[in-house]
């Protein structure tokens, strides 16, 4: 009943995201989507999803999309294609079928990789499978994903070319005492709550892309108030920063080399530990990250201005 | 030092670099960029020519083995191509340093690098997620550069790239979790030896393939190839064009012979090789209609794609010569084609530089002024018109053989007009170079590496031609791709 209606609400919020004209109206029903999307995914019993849909999918993409709406001229009034809609309606749904049918023929399992993972959870260093996976068994690839993701503050960075150094940004943008005064009262909060999240992910759900999106909500905020983290350090230190994960990461995968193992080989004694340290470095670099790509916006607008 | 030791720098060494370069100022990280370009030339060399011949190379990172780690495979095919992206990007690299204001360059190098890191990767990757992760670093950092600079019609190009390829991303990241739904694995050999065929595997193959032709711009959905690519910088153009579609096509490829689907779907294999004759005529005809250069060679790129495309209704057939041909012609024919347009690009560039405007009809009287860089773009149009002694040539060639044996007369004849209609939208352009101007025309010189950088790419397409036999051995090492064969 309750997932009935979890799918109901998911398609009419959709629907209404495609098809309201008002931008800034469309913006806030995707965002309800993104929360009702978390509960799907807690539902689904998959709660590192949840919290990264919410902390990422909705909450760091919904300020970026607000933001740059803030920016339009006016309240930009999106153009509705009545038959655009409909072809996106109708191959959705043709591939929704499709998916239907063909898994109520899935075969069984021919390799049971949750049995293996079970076994091994012990030599990888942290109890949390998810946190195993990601930072030990298939830890490649998350450094991988950590380049996208410096990757996508790269092009945005390269999207102006650099005569001289970049200005420094005016601090106030919202003049509003009462946020102010609450951020007094949020801020320990945020900064607990995301070393919770970090902690909290050798042995259960959360980690380090969850609290670095916290970090960045932070930052966010910080930054909103007028208390500019990027005026009081300088461009060259945040820069060391946003990269300092992604290089830690790399070296610790290197670093096995020396002793003739294959790369991201940790010794199987320090591998909690090295974990731990990796994702201190990496929740840092994302909340720096995730923080840059909200202000390159603004770096832009100053520039053009 | 072994083989498997140096492997792991091919990815450690760019990556490193991406980050060096985002952090030094520019003198630091032109040099440093320099050295790690040496550093990667040199290793892929090694690899080749350490590449052992009676097995592929296994790497398993973080000692944990298929199927709860990633394993990386060098096979022959990915040496080759290691090799060739060696050559191209560090050609382009070598342009760029020249090519580009010092403004534009802090932009430029971290995309660059993580570029290569991406397709280094891609050539090694064993695995199905894996190899989603690769494709997106790519996808991005070929987004990024194409809106290098941010001008408002590059930006435009690369939003419409951007949306592209992550559709493409979406549909290939949906076939792999249906994949791993049905067989539980997501290393390439575990899931070769226990898939079963069934509509959960059909249903991902084909959005697994849907996706990778979108990313890799086959006809009907090439739309967004043209502006990005015409309208990025060039050294951007020619990495784009020359390596970056090829990686999704090396996935598609890889994927339909080590699942064993030319047995298994003859009908989308024909109809995979009709979506090519329509590339090559389409794009070809819509070459031939452009008035600025880089357009006409972008254009060019969504044709000889056509090519590629053919590859797979050959390796339908039912004799094992055939097929074996024209995985050989097929992969030669990405090599040849990867060296002749990056060339091409760069050469487009230059004369660009020289004229001081894009439009064709400014190319008149460079033939008799700036030879070279008219030479150049010949070398590379020899190449892409498959005239001998080219590595064009040599791969249609082999292609025209495999449809002889296997009896499929009508892309004899799809190749041949192809073939023509190329020629057709070079020699326009070459028509246009040997028109006489008023003598109050004046042309501007690129630096002499701009030219040596083109000039080297074309030549290479051409050599390629004589010295076949040695990728073609590459290609046929052993390996999950030639076992798959037969």
């Amino acid at each position: 009943m309750i997932d009935l209606l979890l799918v109901c609400g998911l398609w009419s919020l959709a629907l209404t995201t495609l098809l309201t004209p008002n931008a800034f109206r469309a913006l806030v029903f995707f965002i309800l989507l993104g929360l009702l999307l978390t509960l799907v995914w807690i539902r689904l019993d998959a709660p590192d999803i949840a919290l990264a849909e919410a902390a990422l999918g909705t909450g760091i993409t919904g300020v970026l999309l607000l933001d740059t709406l803030k920016q339009q001229p006016q309240h930009a009034l999106l153009c509705v294609h009545r038959t655009r809609i409909f072809w996106a309606v109708f191959s959705g749904l043709s591939l929704t079928l499709a998916l239907s049918w063909a898994l109520l023929q899935a075969p069984a399992m021919p390799i049971a990789l949750d049995q293996t993972l079970t076994a091994q959870l012990d030599a990888s260093g942290v109890s949390h499978p998810i946190t195993a996976v990601l930072l030990n068994f298939r830890a490649y690839d998350t450094l991988l994903e950590i380049g996208v993701l410096l990757l996508a503050l790269f092009a945005g960075q390269g999207l102006h070319e650099r005569q001289h150094p970049l200005e420094q940004l005016s601090g106030a943008q919202l003049h509003n005492p009462f946020l102010r005064a609450s951020l007094a009262l949020w801020l320990p909060g945020m900064l607990l709550l995301a070393t919770y999240l970090l902690w909290a992910g050798a042995h259960q759900p959360g980690g380090a892309f969850q609290a670095g999106a916290v970090l960045a909500a932070a930052f966010i905020l910080m930054h909103l108030c007028g208390l500019a983290l990027d005026a009081q350090v300088s461009q060259h230190l945040l820069r060391i920063g946003v990269l300092v994960g992604f290089v830690l990461f790399l070296v610790v995968a290197s670093s096995s080399m020396l002793a003739g193992q294959t790369l991201l080989t940790y010794p199987s004694a320090w591998a909690g530990e090295l974990i731990l340290l990796i994702e201190l470095a990496l929740t840092f670099s994302i909340g720096l990250i995730l923080f840059s790509l909200f202000t390159l916006n603004h770096q832009m607008r100053k520039e053009s201005a | 030092m072994s083989s498997l030791a140096l492997l792991p720098w091919l990815l450690i060494l760019p990556l490193a670099a991406a980050c060096l370069t985002g952090l030094l100022p520019l003198r630091a990280t032109q040099i440093s960029s320099l050295l790690v370009i040496l550093s990667q030339a040199l290793a892929s060399l090694l690899l080749l020519l350490w590449m052992p011949s009676d097995e592929p190379l296994f790497y398993s990172l973080g000692s944990w083995g298929a199927p709860l780690g990633i394993v990386l495979r060098l096979d022959g095919l990915a040496a080759a191509f290691l090799m060739m992206t060696s050559l191209i990007a560090s050609l382009c690299g070598l342009y760029a340093l020249s090519y580009l204001r010092p403004s534009q360059q802090p932009g430029f190098w971290p995309l660059f690098w993580f570029l290569w890191a991406a397709l280094n990767g891609i050539w090694l990757a064993g695995d199905l997620f894996n190899l989603y992760v690769g494709l997106e670093l790519l996808s991005l950092a070929a987004v990024g550069l194409v809106a290098l600079g941010g001008e408002a019609s590059r930006v435009k190009a690369a939003l419409r790239y951007l949306f592209a390829a992550l559709l493409g991303s979406l549909g290939y990241l949906l076939g792999v979790s249906l994949l791993y739904g049905a067989h539980g694995t997501l290393d390439l050999e575990l899931l070769a030896e226990v898939f079963h065929w069934g509509p959960l595997s059909a249903l991902a193959l084909a959005l697994i393939l849907a996706g990778l032709a979108l990313k890799t711009a086959f006809f009907p959905l090439h739309t967004w190839l043209p502006p990005a690519h015409a309208g990025a910088l060039t050294p951007v153009s020619a990495l784009l064009s020359a390596l970056v579609i090829k990686a999704s096509f090396y996935i598609a490829l890889r994927l339909w012979v080590e699942l064993e689907m030319p047995e298994r779907s003859l009908e989308v294999a024909q109809l995979l090789g009709l979506l090519g004759a329509g590339a090559l005529f389409w794009g070809g005809w819509m070459a031939l209609q452009q008035v600025k250069l880089k357009q006409v060679v972008a254009y060019s790129t969504v044709a000889q794609l056509g090519y590629l495309l053919l590859i797979f209704p050959l390796l339908s057939s039912s004799s094992s010569e055939a097929s074996h041909l024209a995985s050989q012609g097929g992969w030669l024919m990405l090599l040849s084609h990867a060296l002749a347009k990056a060339g091409m690009f760069l050469a487009a560039g230059n004369l660009i530089l020289c004229a001081g405007r894009s439009e064709l009809s400014a190319l008149a009287g460079l033939s008799r002024y700036r030879p070279m860089n008219i030479f150049a773009f010949g070398l590379a149009a020899v190449s892409l018109m498959g005239l001998p002694p080219s590595g064009g040539f040599s791969a249609k060639w082999l292609m025209l053989q495999s449809a002889l044996i296997s009896g499929q007369w009508w892309w004899i004849l799809v190749i041949l007009l192809g073939s023509l209609l190329s020629a057709a939208y070079l020699f326009r352009v070459f028509s246009h170079t040997y028109l006489e101007t008023q003598d109050s025309v004046q042309f501007g010189q690129p630096s002499l590496m701009l030219e040596l950088c083109a000039l080297t790419l074309a030549a290479l397409s051409i050599l390629l031609g004589f010295f076949a036999p040695w990728p073609l051995a590459w290609f046929a090492l052993p390996g999950p791709f030639t076992e798959a064969l037969g």
